[in-house]
């Protein structure tokens, strides 16, 4: 009640001072002309009487601040500083011209209202149809907010803010309507506007929802991890929300992904998503705007992004705007956090598998900052993954036979293996209307399975001794940078330009150093074995802009210009380049889409064109695209989508786990890799309610240009060169299905099912005229994901069930006798992919403790224990063939078999 | 008054969740029972071609070794072909040669001696099909030679720990004259009848008697003392190789996710035939 009463006072005292504030002006341009003396509250009262300044403070504090200095003469602004210096409070003036006065470190980023539960204005309106505008903030943290809902209450009009949290909603009935905001993993509030509120900096603070469920709150508050159904084949996670799932050491936002509909779980082997019948070289993943080629940490285990350090994830599974260009199948669009704009905040995370820090420290009110640091240590999982990825892995070179007892003993395995992940964001906010942003982000994997072999020489002294290093060592990575400006330039129009970096990088080198050292002390050292080396360079500028024409239009347009450069090189014996693959390409293009809305905002139509200027073909390559949603009532929504997709850069796998997977990127060149095209037909309906989700979309995808590769040793005859063939296959392809979603927002227990019924063929000359699963192709695919939560406790259970994918079984197999007397098996491939791997399945659990402060406000972290395949399911992940007495033998490998992590999650703010 | 509307809409709610649910489950059972059969496995067809191994050497009889190729599957139907019933011919300088089984799959002409410099072609019938594939005999490897012709070494000394390896003599360097780029193996055999180990195995199976480098496209080659396993008499053959047989040591894979057809220069068949050149040194490996 006595808040109510506070809340009205405040307002009605807003309302009355609103005509001063027409003419007040910055502190800066005030010249006090008069001497004042007393305490600081009545010389603040009389200076806000004489100068019709209005100034917020808390009376009885600055009751106890006596002023007795000079004041002729002086600029209030200097004046407030030092009144503030010595009553140790921080003052600033919000967009209303308000001069706050406030306890330190209680000035907010940016003076934003907050949502109120309780309507306090009963007055009539002034204005019609008006247009507000402003940002979403994080109550907490003063983070903008992107990708956040702003809707006229009961209507479901609205907009969504951008990736800077702006947003602008035009055609607002009155100024007395109800404005909803929401977005995941914050509580919804409502904004009553007034008449007198700023409607063009209408900023709005929304608080973030709590972990833990209290009796109350069970009505009010949505505890969905992701939010489907806002733009057609989205999905939106926010990774505040990661900690309730199940995880096997890592928080992981790919790995979350998977879980969803039409992105398939049932790969180990790779972070990398693979949607609707794509693969993962389609999906294109942006990291604040620049591009990241390589997702794997460990074998692909876990991905390479911390989730401590992200802010939102946008997965566009298909039929995607004309903003994103360059990839077949979908786009995973990651917002780095900007960093806390109130305090310092310092947290991390201790698992298992690594340990994880970040810290957030804003620069005055303008400037804020993130760093974040993962780095895997040598804990039981680490080795438990590293063990199962390179078991039965033969060495660089077979040693030759010392045989015999404890020769173990001359053995010395050296094996260091870590992954670490580095990301940094400042973000500068120089005016209200402009955002500067520098992302940082560098991963690496450095995986080391290489044997040292070391033969002491009898007697010491000046005798001869022979090492022999067998290097097995995988360095690969990603770094990747960029520079953002933001700019509201108006309230309808919107642009933000990037420059960007991304640099990937992987080397490969399968060795074996043989070094002697003769009588004299010389050494000579000789590599036998393998090289291979990849490293591209993309140099990208892009600007888009967002122009909200009328509340019924909204134009998008923008442009795009990327530089390639990508090296690849395979060598032997560290002398002869076998590969020398060396692409360089330019991409420059350009969109315009444009959304209209008709019959009362119920259908809303976008259509769309990219146009892109390839150089390494010179030609220009269109893209049309139209997508279209139609909300038959506030519940049942139609939508659809169609687009034409170019892709001209392509990851090349060479899957060889005995000779260890490598891959690497090269630019389509319409002669041996052609350029890929997709086209995509996508329908669906979703039927919505404030608590339940219920969606069913169906896809098609028409595939050309699909390339597959194979570096094959071609022996040509009489040329007596070296002759490495680099076959390039080209096919067609095409991917349909139909994705069911059932899910409950709502409660304390939440949780989503979804069953996917798919099918991804292929057809290539080279393997016959008729259509085959594509390595990716599952037919069905289950989901089951259940969180429950009770006061301070969340339990989670997540269940994956999927057919078996595809794989090219033997044909059969002989052995020839080599020249040296040996015999050497060689195997013959069967029809492409005609087998299927047994089905998946698996169940993962958690259990997750909040950890609050000692006053039970603050949340402070969380402890969770996750089992991972819990009912320890043998899942095949490959198939190995031997031929043993004429007779060829498969062996199953297997994924990981249950495994516990414990992870605890701590933080300051 | 708001909490009965409420009440009402959420039974009303339940119940059309309950309809959806259990819509969902029964098209998700129907879709799983629908799709199940998708997943049995089909039995893979069975190209029945002939396994061809033979080396065609200057100073060795031609011979030609034919075998079938071990079917993966279980009950796969095999051609009539019997491989000792086949018309096995060799062409070369406009002449054809028809070479006579011996058993086996084995077709051998004792008295048909390759030549350096001649282009032959394999050519038989098997399963209505032309199994045929050429090759040629490159030129004797020229200016092959050896550092040294005997060495003295000595066994690791397993009595300490950890065990230690004695003083090694310098490697064995072998070199010869490349300059075509070709490919050259050298193949290292004991040619003793019954020779003594270098180092004591133990219960292991003790080393073959031959070793040997990777085809290699260099005109050297040095042998580390520690690769030899006996003491006595070896052979230090230097074959020149045609690409074809060097491609036999490509990787092709014996996993699901890397399986490719091996390389073969057999048109309608697999393995190799192939013409090949040498030249022999010998090395002494004495105990001192």
């Amino acid at each position: 009640m006595t808040q109510i009463v506070k809340k009205i006072a405040v307002t009605s005292l807003i309302v009355l001072m609103c005509q001063l504030l027409a003419f007040s002006q910055s502190p800066d341009k005030i010249t006090i002309d008069k001497q004042y003396y007393g305490n600081l509250d009545q010389v603040l009262d009389r200076i806000s009487l004489e100068k019709g300044i209005l100034f917020t403070y808390n009376k009885k504090k600055l009751a106890q601040i006596q002023i007795d200095d000079n004041t002729v003469n002086q600029p209030l602004d200097k004046l407030l500083d030092k009144w503030c210096l010595i009553s140790k409070m921080e003052w600033y003036r919000n967009s209303d011209g308000i001069i706050n006065i406030v306890g330190l470190n209680r000035t907010p980023g940016s003076e934003a209202a907050k949502t109120e539960a309780v309507k306090t204005y009963s007055g009539a309106p002034k204005a019609f149809n008006i247009l507000i505008s402003g940002k979403i903030v994080d109550s907490d943290t003063g983070e903008a907010v992107p990708y956040a809902s702003v809707v006229v209450a009961g209507t479901g009009r609205g907009t969504q803010t951008n990736q800077d949290g702006y947003y602008t909603l035009q055609n607002v009935p009155t100024d007395t309507t109800t404005v909803l905001v929401s977005s995941i993993g914050y509580k919804p509030g409502y904004i009553f506007l007034t008449p007198d509120l700023s409607k063009s900096k209408l900023d709005v603070q929304i608080e973030p929802s709590s972990i833990e469920m209290k009796e109350i709150e069970v009505k009010a508050q949505r505890n969905t991890v992701m939010k489907t159904n806002d733009k057609i084949s989205t999905i939106q996670i926010t990774p505040r929300k990661l900690a309730e799932l199940p995880n096997i050491g890592e928080k992981d936002i790919l790995r979350v992904f998977q879980l969803m509909p039409g992105v398939s779980a049932a790969n180990e082997g790779t972070s990398g998503l693979f949607v609707r019948g794509g693969t993962p070289d389609q999906n294109l993943i942006l990291y604040d705007g620049f591009t990241v080629y390589h997702v794997d940490h460990l074998y692909g285990f876990f991905s390479a992004f911390n989730s401590n350090a992200v802010k939102d994830v946008q997965l566009y599974k298909g039929g995607f705007e004309s903003k994103y260009a360059g990839r077949l199948s979908s786009v995973t669009d990651i917002t780095g956090k900007d960093g806390n704009s109130k305090d310092f905040n310092i947290g991390g995370d201790l698992s298992l598998l690594s340990a994880n820090v970040y810290a957030e420290l804003p620069v005055g009110d303008k400037f804020t900052s993130l760093f974040a640091f993962r780095k895997s240590y040598k804990g039981p999982i680490y080795n438990k993954i590293f063990d199962q990825f390179t078991a039965d892995k033969p060495t660089a070179v077979q040693q030759p036979g010392f045989g015999g007892r404890g020769m173990s003993n001359n053995f010395t395995s050296q094996v260091s293996s870590y992954f670490y992940d580095l990301n940094t964001k400042l973000t500068y906010r120089p005016t209200d209307k402009d955002v500067v942003s520098f992302s940082l982000f560098n991963g690496t994997d450095n995986l080391d399975n290489s044997v040292k072999v070391e033969v002491p020489s009898s007697g010491g002294g000046f005798g001869r001794s022979l090492g022999s290093d067998n290097s097995d060592l995988t360095e690969y990575g990603n770094l990747g940078a960029s520079l953002k400006w933001s700019r509201k330039w108006n309230e309808k129009l919107y642009g933000n330009s990037l420059v960007s970096y991304s640099n990937f990088y992987s080397n490969r080198d399968r060795s074996s150093n043989r070094t002697t050292t003769d009588a004299d002390g010389v050494e000579t050292v000789v590599k036998i074995g393998t090289l291979e080396n990849n490293d591209l360079k993309d140099f990208t500028f892009r600007s888009d802009y967002t122009w909200d024409v009328s509340s019924k239009n909204q134009i998008g347009f923008g442009l795009k210009a990327t530089n390639y450069d990508i090296d690849y090189t395979y060598s032997q014996n560290d002398t002869a380049t076998i590969l020398n693959i060396t692409n360089k390409g330019n991409l420059m293009g350009g969109y315009l889409q444009n959304k209209f809305k008709f019959f009362d905002n119920k259908l809303t139509i976008t259509p769309g064109v990219h146009t892109t200027f390839y150089d390494v073909t010179n030609k220009f390559y269109a893209e049309p695209r139209l997508s279209a949603t139609y909300n038959f009532n506030d519940k049942i929504k139609l939508v659809g989508a169609w687009g034409h997709y170019y892709q001209f850069a392509n990851r090349i796998i060479r899957e060889d786990i005995l000779a260890g997977s490598s891959d690497f990127w090269i630019l389509s060149d319409d002669q041996k890799v052609p350029v890929s095209k997709a086209i995509h037909y996508i329908t669906g309906v979703n039927y919505e309610t404030p608590d339940y989700l219920f969606s069913v979309e169906a896809y098609y995808k028409q595939l050309t240009g699909l390339s597959e590769y194979s570096l094959r040793f071609e022996p040509a005859r009489r040329m007596q060169t070296i002759n490495y063939e680099q076959n390039f296959f080209t096919g067609k392809g095409f991917a349909r299905g139909i994705e069911f979603l059932a899910q409950k927002k709502f409660g304390n227990l939440t949780g989503w099912a979804s069953y996917t019924l798919a099918q991804a063929r292929n057809q290539f000359d080279v393997y016959g005229s008729d259509y085959f699963p594509a390595a990716q192709d599952v037919t069905n695919e289950f989901k089951a994901i259940g969180i429950y939560k009770w006061r301070k406790w969340s339990l989670a259970a997540t269940w994956i069930y999927a057919t078996g994918r595809p794989y090219t079984a033997p044909e059969g197999g002989y052995n020839i006798t080599l020249l040296d007397g040996t015999e050497k098996s060689f195997i013959t491939a069967g029809t492409k992919n005609s087998r299927r791997l047994p089905d998946y399945s698996r169940l993962d659990f958690s259990v997750n403790y909040l950890l609050k402060s000692v006053d039970q406000k603050t949340e402070r972290g969380n402890i969770s224990f996750s089992l991972f395949n819990v009912y320890d399911r043998k899942n095949t992940w490959y198939k190995e063939y031997q031929i043993i007495d004429s007779e060829i033998i498969s062996i199953d490998k297997q994924f990981l078999g249950i495994t516990p992590n414990l992870t605890v999650t701590l933080k300051l703010k | 008054m708001n909490k009965s509307i409420f009440f009402n809409r959420s039974v009303k709610m339940k119940q059309q969740i309950q309809t959806v649910s259990i819509g969902l489950i029964f098209g998700i059972s129907l879709m799983l029972t629908l799709t199940s059969c998708e997943t049995e496995e089909a039995q893979l067809a069975f190209n029945d071609i002939p396994v061809v191994e033979s080396y065609l050497i200057q100073t060795k009889p031609v011979s030609v070794k034919l075998s079938r190729k071990t079917p993966y599957d279980f009950n796969v139907a095999l051609s009539d072909e019997n491989l000792d019933l086949l018309q096995v011919k060799i062409l070369y300088n406009d002449q054809i040669r028809l070479i006579p089984s011996v058993g086996k799959g084995e077709y051998k002409d004792a008295t048909f001696f390759p030549q350096e410099g001649v282009k032959y072609k394999l050519e038989f019938k098997f399963n209505n099909q032309t199994v045929s594939s050429s090759t040629e005999i490159l030129s004797k490897p020229v200016n092959y030679k050896q550092s040294v012709t005997t060495i003295k070494m000595l066994g690791i000394d397993f009595s300490t720990r950890p065990p230690t390896r004695p003083e090694m003599p310098d490697p064995v360097k072998l070199s010869w004259a490349n300059n075509d780029n070709s490919y050259y193996m050298v193949v290292i055999e004991n040619t003793e009848t019954a020779p003594l180990a270098i180092n004591d195995y133990g219960d292991r199976e003790p080393p073959g008697r031959f070793f040997r480098n990777a085809p290699t496209q260099t005109n050297q080659y040095e042998i580390q003392a520690m690769r030899f396993q006996y003491y006595g008499k070896h052979r230090l053959i230097l074959y020149h190789l045609n690409a074809d047989y060097a491609a036999l040591y490509n990787d092709t894979g014996n996993s699901s996710q890397n399986l490719t057809n091996p390389a073969t220069n057999i048109e309608n068949g697999l393995g190799i035939f192939t013409g090949i050149n040498a030249d022999t040194l010998f090395l002494n490996v004495l105990r001192p």
